[in-house]
C-alpha cells in the first residue's frame, strides 16, 4: 500500500496562517489551499478572503447599512415604511390592513387625507365610546361653476371659475349600551336591524352591510340588563356645484365591514373587562340576500309577507328592501328615496329569534299581552306594535314601526297589518299564532 | 484535478481480524475532507468579473422567485396538491380510487371569464384504469339549456344529507355538493336569487348501501368539497374559509311507505286512479331547504317517482328549465308550473323568495291524470308545511 501524499505548493506570505487551519476546519473566506495547484478563486473572492477580520467586518457593515438604507428610500417612496403604520379607534384598526378605507392607495388621490377621532377608550365605569376614521379629498370640479355654490378659487367670473370638488368620506363607530329610552331604541333599530344587512356567520349575533353593521355583545357587557353593541355607519358626502350631496358608500365587503367592527368589539370589551373567554371570530364567507329595494307604488305587499298590505295610491319615491329570511331572523324595511340624501326609514318589519338579537328589545314588551287572545307580552300603538312570545321553545319577537305615511297607507290598518304578518311568519318557522 | 483520497482496499488474502486497529497503526486518521472543496466547481464558474454578474443574477431569480412564492403561497419548485392545489395525499386516499397512482386531469377554475372547472382523478380501484371521481365547478342551470338538465334528480336525491352550519350543500355515499357565497361567483348574477355556482363531486355510485364505510365516504365526501371550495375561493381571491362539516344526520334508508301517507306527509296517498302502489320510499334527512323523497312500486326499487321541495331561491331559480318546460301548463294566482310527461315543476312565490316543487319518474310512468293528483297533493301539503299556503293551482286535463 502507497501512503496517499499531499504536497502543499503555498505562497510563502500565508504560511503564517496556515498554522490556524486545524484538521477539516473551514475557516471563512481564508484561502484554503488545494494539494497541487495554487488558489485559483475568483479575484474578488480572493481579495475579501485576504483581508483581516475587522475590515471584512466594515465590509459586511457597509453592505449591509446599504441594502438597510435602499429599503427605507423604497418603503419610504412607496409610503410602506414598516414601523409608522397610522392606528385608528384606539389601536383596534391598523393602516393598509385590508379596507379601502385605511389603505394607501386611496390616498394617492390628490389633496387627500386621511384622520382618526376617538373618545376615550372605554372602560369599566365608562363602558362607552366612539371612534370615527374621515378621509378627505378635493378634486378640481370640471363641470363649471354657473350656480356659484362650490368651493371657488378665482373670483366670480362663472366662465372662468376653477372649482373644486370636496369628498368626505367617513365611518364612525360606537361601543356601548343600546339606547335606553323607548323612542331612541326604536330609531336605533330602524338603522342598525335594516333590511339591507344580513345575518354574521359562525354564531357571531349581529348583521352586516357594505355600509353598515351591528355586533351584539354577551351577556357579560349587558348594562342595567340591556345589551352593548358596536354598530357600524358609513357615508360619503360631496360638496360641489350642486351643494352637499349624499352619495352612496361602501366601507368594504361584508367580510371586512365584520372584521373592522369585531376589532372594534374585542378591543372595548378588553378595556370594559367583559370580554369573552372565546373572542368573535368570522371565518366562514359571509351569505349575501338577494338584490336591491325595489320602488313601490299603490297597492302593495311588502317582502312577501301576507298581511304586509300598504296602499300608497300615486305615491312615489318609497322603496322596499326585503332581508333575510331564515329560522332565526327576517327583516324587511321602507325606505324614503331622494336624489342627495340617504334614504330616510320609513317602516319595518322584524322577527328574531336569535337570543342576543332578542335582548335588543329588552324593555320595549313590557309585561302584559298586546290585546285580547294574543299570545305573549307586547304593546300595540299606531306607531309601533310588538310582542314577544314563545315559539317552539324559543323567545321570538315580533316588531313593526312606521311612518305616517305608511300607518295611512296600512290595509286595513297598522294593528291588523301586523298581526297577520305576525301569524304568517309564526306559521313560516312552525310556531302557533301569536294573534287573534 | 479532483483528488483522489480514498485509501486502497485491503486484498482478500489477508482477511485482517481488526481492521481499524492495523490501519489506525499504519497511517493516520484520514482528514475529514474540508469544505472547500465544494469550492471546486463553482471557483471555475464564478471566475473574475463575469462571475460575480453571475453569482449576483443567481441570486436575484432566487430571490424573486421566492418572493412570488411567498406571495402567491404556492412553491415554485415543488408540484402542487391535486384539483389546484386544494386535495393532499391524505384526502386523494380517502376517496375511492385505489391504491395505485392517482392521475388527475384539471381545468381550474378562474381561467376564464366564467368561474367554472373540473377536476377529474382516475386511479385503478377493482383494477379498473377508468374508474373516476370527477370534481366540478359550476353554475347548474345558471345558462339556460347549456347543460344537461339531471343535476337535481342526482344530486338531490332522498340519499343526501345536509352538510349543516354555514355550509349550504349536501352529501351522500356516491356524491356531494356546495354552493359558493354569491359574493365569490362570476358577475353574471342577473337579478334576485341568482342560481349559485356550485362545487361538486362525483364517484358515480349507484346509490344502493348498506354498511358503515359508506357513512364514512359521506364525510370524505363532504370534507372533500369543502376542501375544493376553499381551494377554489382562494384561487379568485375571495373572502371567508368554511369549515370542515360537523356531524351529519342519520344515513337515512328505504322503508315501507304508509298508503295514507306517502313519504312522511299526511294526506299523500297513490290516487284511486293508480294501476299501482308506491310501496318503497326514502326521504331526505336532516332538514334544510330541500327535501327529498324517492319511492317505488316494488319492494326493491326507490326509482319511480321522485318528490323535492327546494326552499333555497337561488337553487329554486336553477330549475327555472323544469318550471317552463315542455308540457301542460299549470295556471296559478300562485305561481307558475308546467306538468310534462316525466317531470311535473311548479314555483310558488314564499316569504323566503321562489320555491319548487318538482315530481320526476323513472321509466315506468304513472298516468296522466295520477301524475296530476299526486302532484297536486304534494304541492299543497308542501306549500303548508313550508307556510306558503294556501296555494291553489289548476292543472288541465291533457287531451
Amino acid at each position: 500500500m502507497v501512503p496517499h501524499q499531499i504536497r502543499l505548493s503555498l505562497p510563502v506570505d500565508s504560511i503564517d496562517r496556515l498554522a490556524s487551519v486545524e484538521e477539516g476546519e473551514f475557516v471563512g473566506a481564508e484561502p484554503a489551499h488545494g494539494p497541487d495547484h495554487t488558489d485559483d478563486r475568483p479575484t474578488w473572492l480572493r481579495r475579501f478572503g485576504r483581508l483581516s477580520r475587522r475590515r471584512r467586518l466594515a465590509w459586511g457593515g457597509a453592505a449591509l447599512a446599504l441594502a438597510l438604507g435602499s429599503t427605507a428610500v423604497t418603503a419610504q417612496a412607496t409610503g410602506t415604511w414598516p414601523f409608522d403604520k397610522d392606528r385608528y379607534c384606539w389601536g383596534a384598526w391598523k393602516q393598509d390592513s385590508g379596507p379601502r378605507l385605511l389603505g394607501d392607495a386611496v390616498l394617492q388621490r390628490t389633496d387627500s387625507e386621511r384622520s382618526g377621532t376617538a373618545s376615550d377608550v372605554p372602560s369599566p365605569d365608562r363602558p362607552q365610546g366612539k371612534c370615527s376614521v374621515v378621509m378627505t379629498s378635493e378634486v378640481p370640479d370640471d363641470h363649471g361653476g354657473h350656480t356659484g355654490t362650490g368651493t371657488e378659487q378665482y373670483g366670480e367670473e362663472a366662465g372662468e371659475a376653477q372649482e373644486t370638488l370636496t369628498f368626505e368620506s367617513r365611518v364612525t363607530v360606537e361601543f356601548g349600551p343600546v339606547p335606553r329610552k323607548a323612542a331612541e331604541r326604536r330609531k336605533w333599530l330602524a338603522g342598525f336591524l335594516d333590511a339591507s344587512a344580513v345575518p354574521l356567520p359562525d354564531g357571531v349575533p349581529g348583521v352586516v352591510a357594505g355600509n353598515r353593521g351591528m355586533v351584539v355583545l354577551p351577556k357579560a357587557c349587558d348594562v342595567d340588563g340591556r345589551p352593548s353593541a358596536v354598530t357600524l355607519a358609513g357615508g360619503e358626502t360631496g360638496d360641489g356645484h350642486l351643494g352637499v350631496v349624499e352619495m352612496p358608500f361602501t366601507v368594504g365587503s361584508r367580510s371586512e365591514v365584520a372584521r373592522l367592527m369585531l376589532a372594534v368589539a374585542e378591543k372595548g370589551m378588553k378595556s370594559v373587562g367583559c370580554a369573552p373567554e372565546e373572542p368573535y371570530r368570522v371565518t366562514s364567507p359571509v351569505a349575501a340576500t338577494s338584490g336591491d329595494a325595489d320602488g313601490v307604488r299603490e297597492d302593495f305587499t311588502a317582502c312577501r309577507i301576507p298581511g304586509q298590505r300598504f296602499d300608497v295610491g300615486k305615491f312615489g319615491g318609497l322603496a322596499v328592501q326585503r332581508g333575510p329570511v331564515t329560522d332565526r331572523m327576517q327583516t324587511c324595511s321602507l325606505t324614503l328615496r331622494s336624489r342627495g340624501t340617504a334614504p330616510t326609514p320609513a317602516g319595518q318589519f322584524v322577527m328574531v329569534r336569535e337570543p342576543r338579537l332578542v335582548a335588543l328589545f329588552h324593555g320595549l314588551t313590557g309585561e302584559r299581552a298586546p290585546g285580547p287572545d294574543w299570545r305573549g307580552k307586547g304593546e300595540l300603538k299606531a306607531g309601533h306594535q310588538v310582542v314577544r312570545a314563545d315559539c317552539a321553545g324559543h323567545p321570538t319577537v315580533f316588531f313593526q314601526q312606521l311612518d305616517e305615511t305608511l300607518r295611512a297607507a296600512a290595509r286595513p290598518s297598522p294593528e291588523r297589518v301586523f298581526a297577520r304578518s305576525a301569524n304568517e311568519v309564526a306559521a313560516r318557522i312552525g310556531c302557533a299564532a301569536v294573534a287573534p | 484535478m479532483t483528488d483522489d483520497t480514498s485509501a486502497p482496499e485491503p486484498s482478500s488474502a489477508e482477511a485482517p481480524v481488526a481492521p481499524h486497529a492495523a490501519s489506525a497503526a499504519a497511517w493516520p486518521a484520514p482528514r475529514p475532507r474540508p469544505r472547500w472543496r465544494q469550492w471546486q466547481w463553482w471557483r471555475r464558474v464564478l471566475r473574475g468579473k463575469p462571475g460575480a454578474v453571475l453569482a449576483a443574477a443567481v441570486a436575484g431569480v432566487l430571490l424573486g422567485a421566492g418572493t412570488m412564492a411567498w406571495q402567491t403561497g404556492a412553491p415554485p419548485f415543488f408540484d402542487e396538491d391535486a384539483c389546484w392545489g386544494t386535495l393532499s395525499e391524505d384526502d386523494l386516499e380517502a376517496l375511492p380510487l385505489g391504491s395505485e397512482k392517482i392521475r388527475a386531469q384539471e381545468l381550474s377554475p378562474g381561467d376564464g371569464v366564467e368561474v367554472s372547472g373540473e377536476c377529474r382523478l382516475t386511479g385503478d380501484r377493482y383494477g379498473r384504469a377508468d374508474w373516476a371521481v370527477t370534481f366540478r365547478v359550476h353554475t347548474p342551470g345558471g345558462d339556460y339549456g347549456s347543460e344537461p338538465n339531471d343535476w337535481h334528480e342526482k344530486f338531490l336525491a332522498s340519499d343526501m344529507a345536509p352538510l349543516g352550519g354555514e355550509l349550504l350543500g349536501m352529501t351522500s355515499p356516491a356524491r356531494a355538493w356546495l354552493t359558493l357565497p354569491q359574493s365569490c361567483a362570476s358577475g353574471s348574477s342577473a337579478g334576485s336569487d341568482p342560481p349559485p355556482t356550485i362545487v361538486d363531486v362525483d364517484t358515480g355510485g349507484s346509490g344502493r348501501y348498506s354498511g358503515p364505510e359508506d357513512d364514512e365516504m359521506r364525510r370524505v365526501l363532504g370534507r372533500a368539497v369543502t376542501r375544493v371550495a376553499n381551494g377554489t375561493m382562494d384561487r379568485l381571491g375571495c373572502d371567508g374559509r368554511f369549515e370542515d362539516p360537523g356531524e351529519l344526520p342519520a344515513l337515512t334508508q328505504a322503508q315501507d311507505s304508509r298508503p295514507e301517507a306517502l313519504c312522511g306527509i299526511e294526506g299523500l296517498n297513490t290516487p284511486s286512479s293508480a294501476d299501482e302502489q308506491l310501496v318503497l320510499e326514502r326521504r331526505s334527512g336532516g332538514g334544510g331547504p330541500i327535501r327529498s323523497c324517492d319511492l317505488g312500486y316494488s319492494d326493491y326499487d326507490i326509482d319511480d317517482v321522485h318528490l323535492i321541495t327546494v326552499e333555497h331561491p337561488g337553487l329554486a331559480r336553477s330549475l327555472t328549465h323544469a318550471v317552463r318546460g315542455s308540457g301542460t301548463r299549470i295556471e296559478s294566482d300562485d305561481g307558475d308550473g308546467t306538468l310534462g310527461s316525466a317531470r311535473a315543476a311548479f314555483e310558488a312565490s314564499c316569504q323566503t323568495g321562489p320555491v319548487v316543487f318538482m315530481l320526476s319518474q323513472g321509466s315506468v310512468q304513472l298516468k296522466p291524470a295520477t301524475a296530476r293528483a299526486l302532484f297536486s297533493e304534494y304541492v299543497a301539503a308542501e306549500a303548508k308545511r313550508i307556510g306558503c299556503g294556501p296555494l291553489k293551482m289548476e292543472i288541465p286535463a291533457i287531451g
